[in-house]
């Protein structure tokens, strides 16, 4: 089966390169003859590459050991479905899968394209970036390579790696970084073309919408695991890796603000292609400094094989993009300017340079270890002290605009429907206020996060009380004018239903972070200790073994004010296997997850007398995050969710 | 063995897929893209404006927008509605027309 990879792979090269070159001459041309040989070309890529990542899955789950990548990140105590996931465990796997994902969506956008003309410039775009990740994989990281001598035994997969979430966090999170390149294709063949009408913004935001969904869904996950799996107490690190996806999605977020503005006023446009090129060239160097290990060492990108390649191509990429746009320039002008600082544009606009401000200051701080390294020899790290003092304050504007857009209208806004429409958010927002001074809450962060929290629910809530008042008027049941406000208003109701979910994500965030209290005890058979209002006793040391690791696990019996709530067990494992970065050892945390506060665990040390030193901590609303994220991701489908377009013309016509 | 004649067989289907158009007299006798293309933006546009007048009406209904501000907006929105179905009639088959007015 590797042969047979190894020339799908080969094969999807050089269809790529023939259905790039098909697309540029049915552009010079205008034929339709070449425009839909590249098209199907641009199919059998996706099929070709379905075959590829097929054979390398089939070598990963028979341990196919001839393959350097199999031996690389499987072994034969690994359960079936972690030898699947090491598809995307390892860099040539991470590439092929990168390359997969992107053919998909190209497929996908040959299907779905409106328009043919326009849509050849698109798949010549979109030709061009597979290409180099093709060449990547075909010629420099090839998965299907050979090992010199057979084993009987591979490296095994990092431990951290083998969980739930791990298993499908990065796959979501593929979905949303190579999906952000089928918007940039649209702006840049709309630049290329000069067909600047307003076909290009409105594909751009579907496929920018869908791709922000799932860096969404694929941040929550990573953080998710991250809680879960990595044993320190928290959820969000400021890690280069995972700055790496919350880049792209700042600036995405933007994008899908700002795309409205153009929708509606014809403005903006320069600006939205300026988001564009910088979500891509994001996402783009997300995967470069993930896959690379720049971030780990300088010295680690010079071993590198794939780290000048990327380079290259991220610098072609602003060249190309930003000489493109200054050539079109001209032609972008607005038709129109802002009428009013009061207007939902001009609260947009300044969300947009918020979002782009904290994309550029997580940038900065990213990059700076590997700046001061590559300057001065030493790194110098940039901890969570400077995101937090650069994005909280961002943060918190950037909450407070988003209940302030839905109140303001397109255009301009009199001072009196402002004063109407912000009357009762604004009380709500000073009533959580002062109910939580007078609750006995003193930290200022939290007093004003909560109080904007408060405000920002309030709108939305405002809003949809509104609406369906306004179908009430007309006679409709409020069960049904809910319905039908939404399902006729998608994006708008969607959105404010994303709002809700930034909302309880964000009080989940805030209150986790300010008011989580810890311990650190160390315990003998018999001890117990209190924590908030838990009383943890310490009651048996279990050991035990199977055919993959050998691990030890401390019993606590848990009681809440006096009552019994159950047991924990927190764990210590070391992996018989080393795994492909040398970690064996692997902390499973014990925790009691509920709405008001999460009880987590964590094994420390085992003494040799049967001592143990457990850390536990009291973190506040966690589960807000999930369920905020949950909120966030149903806001995003109905959002996205087609409608019944042609019904909606029939009414309004 | 089996795994080599699978890859020549691969190779020769997605040849004669990809290179099917050029060859093909019903691709060739389409001729140059256009005309159905344009028609399909311009139904896009089309929506786009009723959606947009839907907004609009939705944000005076409830009380973002007084009934001037609201007029100035709407008649943008028709106007530009207005030229993009009159655009479509001229393009659109004899036949769709009506779907479309």
């Amino acid at each position: 089966m590797s042969d047979l990879g190894s020339t799908a792979v080969l094969l999807s090269f050089f269809v790529t390169l023939y259905a790039l070159a098909a697309s540029a001459v049915a552009a010079k041309t205008g034929s339709a003859a070449f425009s839909r040989s590249a098209e199907n070309a641009i199919l059998s890529v996706s099929f070709l590459l379905l075959v590829a990542v097929g054979c390398l899955v089939h070598g990963l789950v028979t341990l196919d050991f001839s393959l350097r990548y199999v031996a690389l990140n499987t072994s034969t105590d690994l359960p079936v479905v972690y030898r699947v996931t090491a598809l995307w465990a390892g860099q040539s796997g991470s590439l092929l899968l990168w390359s997969f994902v992107l053919s998909l969506y190209m497929s996908f956008s040959v299907i779905r394209s409106p328009d043919r003309a326009a849509g050849t410039y698109v798949n010549a775009v979109l030709c061009f970036v597979a290409l180099f990740f093709l060449f990547l994989v075909a010629y420099i990281e090839d998965p299907f390579e050979k090992l010199g001598l057979a084993v009987d035994e591979g490296r095994g997969l990092n431990p951290i790696l083998q969980n739930a979430y791990m298993a499908i966090h990065p796959l979501t999170l593929y979905v949303g970084y190579v999906g952000v390149t089928v918007p940039f294709a649209f702006g840049m063949g709309a630049l290329i073309s000069g067909n600047l009408g307003s076909g290009w913004i409105r594909n751009s935001r579907k496929y920018a919408l869908f791709s922000w969904t799932f860096l969404s869904v694929g941040l929550l996950l990573g953080a998710r695991w991250a809680y879960l799996e990595l044993g320190w107490g928290g959820y969000w690190a400021w890690d280069p890796v995972e700055n790496a996806a919350f880049m792209p999605w700042l600036t995405a977020t933007a994008f899908l603000h700002s795309v409205m503005i153009q929708e509606r006023r014809r403005m903006l446009m320069r600006w939205n292609l300026v988001l564009l090129i910088v979500t891509f060239f994001l996402s783009i160097f997300g995967t470069f400094i993930t896959r690379t290990g720049i971030v780990s060492s300088v010295h680690s990108f010079a071993r590198s094989d794939i780290g000048q390649p990327f380079v290259g191509f991220m610098v072609f990429v602003l060249v190309f993009s930003f000489a493109l746009l200054a050539l079109r320039s001209g032609e972008l002008r607005s038709e129109r300017g802002f009428e009013s600082a009061l207007s939902r544009e001009s609260a947009f606009l300044f969300n947009n340079l918020l979002f782009l401000g904290a994309a550029f200051a997580v940038f900065l701080g990213t990059i700076f270890p590997i700046l001061s390294e590559a300057v001065t020899g030493k790194k110098i790290l940039v901890g969570p002290p400077y995101f937090n003092a650069v994005g909280v304050p961002m943060g918190l504007v950037l909450i407070l605009l988003m209940g302030v857009g839905p109140l303001v209208s397109w255009g301009k806004s009199s001072s009196a429907n402002l004063a109407r429409n912000f009357l009762f958010p604004a009380a709500s927002g000073a009533v959580v206020l002062a109910a939580l001074v007078a609750s006995g809450m003193r930290d200022l962060i939290a007093l004003v996060t909560f109080s904007i929290c408060g405000f920002v629910a309030s709108t939305v809530f405002v809003e949809y009380f509104r609406g369906i008042r306004v179908r009430t008027r007309r006679g409709e049941n409020p069960v049904s004018a809910l319905l039908n406000l939404i399902s006729r208003n998608r994006r708008r109701y969607g959105g404010y239903v994303v709002h809700l979910g930034v909302v309880l994500l964000v009080v989940g965030i805030t209150a986790s972070s300010v008011f989580v209290t810890q311990r650190e005890v160390v315990l003998e058979k018999g001890d117990s200790f209190f924590l908030g209002g838990y009383e943890l006793v310490f009651t048996e040391l279990r050991r035990f073994s199977n055919d993959a690791k050998d691990g030890v696990s401390a019993e606590l019996s848990v009681a809440r004010n006096g009552r019994s709530v159950g047991v924990m067990r927190p764990e210590k494992n070391v992996y018989k296997y080393e795994g492909n970065r040398e970690i064996n050892q692997e902390t499973e945390v014990a925790l009691r997850s509920t709405f008001r506060d999460d009880l987590y665990i964590i094994l420390s040390q085992v003494g040799e007398s049967g001592e143990v030193s457990v850390r536990a901590l009291l973190n506040p609303m966690v589960n807000w995050i999930w369920a905020g994220g949950v909120v966030v991701v149903f806001g995003a489908f109905v959002t996205m969710w087609p409608g019944g377009e042609k019904r909606r013309r029939r009414r309004v016509g | 063995m089996a795994e080599y004649a699978v890859s020549v067989l691969l190779a020769l289907a997605v040849s004669v897929f990809a290179a099917y158009p050029l060859f093909s007299a019903r691709e060739n006798g389409g001729g140059a893209m256009g005309g159905g293309d344009e028609l399909s933006s311009l139904r896009e546009r089309r929506d786009l404006c009723y959606s947009l007048i839907r907004d609009a009406e939705l944000d005076r209904d409830t009380g973002k927008l007084n009934e001037e501000d609201y007029a100035e907006l709407v008649s943008g929105y028709k106007r530009e509605a207005s030229s993009v179905m009159r655009r479509i009639s001229e393009l659109a088959p004899p036949g769709e027309e009506k779907d479309d007015a």
